[in-house]
């Protein structure tokens, strides 16, 4: 089972970018690309894809792509065969050449044997940064027949992930993982349930003090 | 006294004892309402449409071409208010593979969902299945608190040779090339390591080629040279080409076009073979003697071709025919019409048709499309024997007369072929033309003319142009570029300036040039043009040499003679 972020963000760029849409018209400059990606309680990530394209790839992509968002969907759900995408959403700001493509992928971080979640990253040094205990920060440069792609791309964890940290699997390759706080509720169960257990001793041991056998 | 004190006692530490039990139970709720509470999963599953066994390796390596061939993709969400715990996920196909354990999954959480793959990992031995079946996938699902779950469904498992070009439903195709979606796993079929091939191909080096060295010495016209010899292998042991459609079919909803494809081997030996079967065999035995073999797909037709130093080259391995087709053609022939091909191949290609495919056998292997192992076989072996004598027959594998003018597709052949060998002179000026020299030099026909452009682009240096005004020469030079690609860029940026277009592709390299074919037009004309940069002082310099589409391939001699001649 592979749950990998950082393909993810390959695979978009190849079918949004540099696949058959704009084979034509490539930048000079580096094409920017912010990528988000927001893990929930349960593993699945919202993944919120924002371009800003030059003139001739927005007239490209317009051509190609921007005026079909079904066949958007169509070849991010062919692009990447091992997911299940869900909840696309589309939308553009025409002024300022960019769009923004919204999915959830289910099942991109799973809890292993120790109930820890993991989510595998698929590099063997990727250029990671912890920002906090919830939010991590990748940079990834690709250049191919469409140019350079600058690429920034922000994890969040949910807010009640702890212990968060890169660590690295059998193969040698990164993998994230955190651990679930379990939110207030399961605090609140966790701290009565001990209480009443101290409880329960206090009141044996005082018994115990006030009551000599005769 | 003492038994009231007892019994006392036994009252008053009975409220505590209930207190540290109800602790427990609220700290421990969750493992102990999976005792008593079971989990309860939704499945959902999508899987492939057949399996084909010629493609076993893909089926069971995961990273194999992105993952796009597992056998089902299941969908496991815990639906209930229970934590799933020790979830095992197993399959079987009765009669090839037995229960497998495909993933375990150690927690999973109420609302909670995993993605199961399936790769499954056949026996060898499929491979010599001949004929399809039906079959059932058993799918059973098992954990610490759940009840046994089963799953299964039906599944044609197709002969060895059975070849389905796409498992995009019907409804799902969008555009003529996904009917052919399959492609990438025509790679499956090329078996450069079959002992039968590797035998077949040390014959041709032996007794026709008398020895080769193409892949070591990485000369193009070595490749040609042994492209030419495959064909003669082909021709002088009178194999003949038998034409066959595919047969639609309809598998699990899929509408596909299923072709019986005979492996290298049975071509070979059966000396008989569509045109898909001998470019799969053409790419078994170039691959095995090292190059780096192409097929290239057009609408209802295939050929194959090698590809080196970032040039393409194409035969027309059908040109075998047969005597009941209306004749042979020689190697040379065959070699032409390949290359004219492979021309109309790079224009389909460039306006964008999707069913101009071109399959790098390499690449796909690269990918994870390997090809399936076949075991040795004695017989086949006498056969290739008797194959072989005919081989002293000599062939037509004439390599100067093969390569001159001919140097692969990308600068110097432009789709013309081979035009009688008047090009092939790479040193001297062709009688008639003139030389420039400046950042580039290159020799041109003297009739053409120096004419001033109609455009203020600075980095034109100068502009030729052909007495009929149908074929044009421009010298550029782009002082502080530091690629062709840039360079072409500044061009294309000037002519959509000026309300035209520009359209290219990278061709390849071809010594320090970088080649570019691109079009680019206006006003309702067009011209086809490939161009040639190089790093020179301090930036890019280079031509671009093209004609008015549809002028006809009248001025392919003069354009080849240009490449030819440009340092």
């Amino acid at each position: 089972m592979k749950h990998n972020i950082i393909r993810i963000c390959i695979l978009f760029i190849s079918i949004l970018l540099i696949g058959k849409y704009v084979d034509a018209q490539e930048p000079i400059k580096g094409t920017k690309q912010k990528l988000d990606i927001k893990m929930d309680e349960l593993g699945n990530a919202d993944i919120t894809i924002t371009m800003k394209l030059n003139a001739s790839q927005w007239d490209m992509f317009k051509r190609n792509a921007g005026n079909n968002t079904s066949n958007l969907k169509r070849e991010v759900e062919k692009g990447m065969p091992k997911y299940y995408l869900k909840d696309f959403k589309y939308s553009e700001d025409q002024m300022e050449r960019t769009y923004k493509l919204e999915m959830n992928a289910l099942a991109a971080a799973y809890v292993d044997k120790n109930g820890k979640w993991r989510a595998e990253l698929d590099s063997k040094d990727p250029d990671i940064m912890k920002i906090n205990e919830t939010q991590y920060k990748l940079d990834a440069n690709f250049s191919g027949p469409a140019g350079f792609i600058e690429q920034t791309m922000q994890i969040y964890l949910p807010s009640n992930a702890k212990n968060s940290k890169i660590e690295k699997d059998s193969f040698g390759k990164a993998v994230l993982t955190y651990e679930s706080g379990g939110g207030w509720l399961s605090l609140l169960f966790t701290g009565a349930g001990i209480l009443l257990i101290l409880a329960g001793a206090a009141l044996i041991f005082l018994e115990n003090r006030k009551s000599p056998v005769v | 006294m003492k038994a009231i004190h007892q019994l006392t006692k036994s009252k008053s530490i009975l409220f505590p004892v209930v207190l540290m039990l109800l602790g427990a139970v609220v700290l421990f709720r969750k493992p102990l309402i999976g005792l008593v509470s079971k989990a309860n999963l939704e499945i959902k599953i999508e899987h492939a449409p057949v399996i084909m066994p010629a493609v076993y390796k893909v089926y069971e390596n995961e990273d194999a071409l992105e993952g796009k061939y597992s056998l089902f993709k299941m969908l496991v969400t815990n639906n209930s208010n229970t934590t799933a715990r020790n979830v095992e996920i197993s399959m079987e196909i009765p009669g090839y593979i037995d229960k497998k354990s495909i993933q375990k999954i150690p927690v999973l959480l109420p609302d909670q969902s995993v993605v199961v793959n399936c790769y499954p990992a056949f026996d060898q031995k499929i491979v010599e299945k001949t004929t399809p079946s039906k079959e059932r996938v058993n799918i059973k699902i098992t954990g610490s608190n759940l009840d046994d779950m089963e799953e299964t469904f039906p599944i044609e498992i197709k002969g060895r040779n059975e070849f389905m070009y796409t498992f995009i439903p019907y409804d799902e195709i969008r555009t003529p090339g996904e009917f052919f979606d399959n492609n990438t796993l025509i790679s499956c079929f090329v078996t450069p390591e079959d002992p039968i091939i590797k035998y077949f191909t040390q014959k041709i080096q032996e007794k026709i080629l008398k020895g080769e060295a193409a892949s070591v010495e990485n000369k193009p016209e070595e490749g040609v040279r042994f492209l030419g010899g495959i064909y003669d292998a082909t021709y002088l042991s009178h194999m003949v080409y038998s034409g066959t459609s595919g047969v639609p079919s309809q598998d699990n909803g899929i509408s596909s076009v299923t072709q019986s494809i005979r492996l290298p081997r049975e071509v070979v030996t059966g000396k008989t073979g569509l045109c898909i079967e001998l470019s799969i065999l053409y790419a078994s035995v170039l691959m095995n003697a090292g190059l780096d073999p192409v097929i290239y797909f057009i609408p209802g037709h295939a050929y194959p071709g090698f590809r080196m130093k970032g040039q393409y080259y194409a035969i027309e391995a059908t040109g075998i025919g047969g005597e009941g087709m209306g004749g042979r053609a020689t190697a040379q022939q065959a070699f032409e019409t390949g290359m004219k091909e492979l021309g109309e191949f790079m224009k389909g290609v460039q306006m964008g048709d999707d069913r101009y495919q071109v399959l790098d056998v390499r690449e796909a292997i690269k990918n994870g499309a390997l090809a399936m192992e076949l075991k040795d076989d004695q017989f086949l072996r006498q056969k290739i024997d008797e194959l072989a004598m005919s081989f002293e027959a000599g062939g037509s594998v004439n390599p100067n007369a093969m390569v001159a003018g001919n140097t692969g597709n990308g600068m110097s052949n432009t789709g013309g072929g081979n035009t009688g060998g008047n090009g092939g002179n790479s040193s001297g000026v062709p009688s008639g033309y003139r030389t420039y020299n400046g950042a580039v030099s290159f020799a041109y026909p003297g009739s053409w003319q120096s004419v001033s452009p109609s455009t203020n682009l600075q980095q034109l240096r100068k502009l030729l142009v052909d007495p009929t005004g149908n074929a044009y020469l421009e010298v550029y030079q782009f002082p502080g570029v530091q690629s062709a690609e840039q360079a072409i860029r500044i061009v294309q940026q000037d002519v959509q300036a000026k309300g035209g277009y520009l359209q290219y592709a990278m061709a390849g390299q071809s010594g320090n040039f970088s080649l570019i074919k691109g079009q680019s037009g206006g006003g309702g004309s067009s011209i086809d043009w490939v161009a040639a940069f190089k790093p020179a002082g301090g930036g890019m310099a280079g031509i671009a040499v093209g004609t008015v589409s549809g002028a006809g391939g009248g001025f392919q001699n003069s354009i080849q003679n240009i490449l030819n001649s440009l340092r």
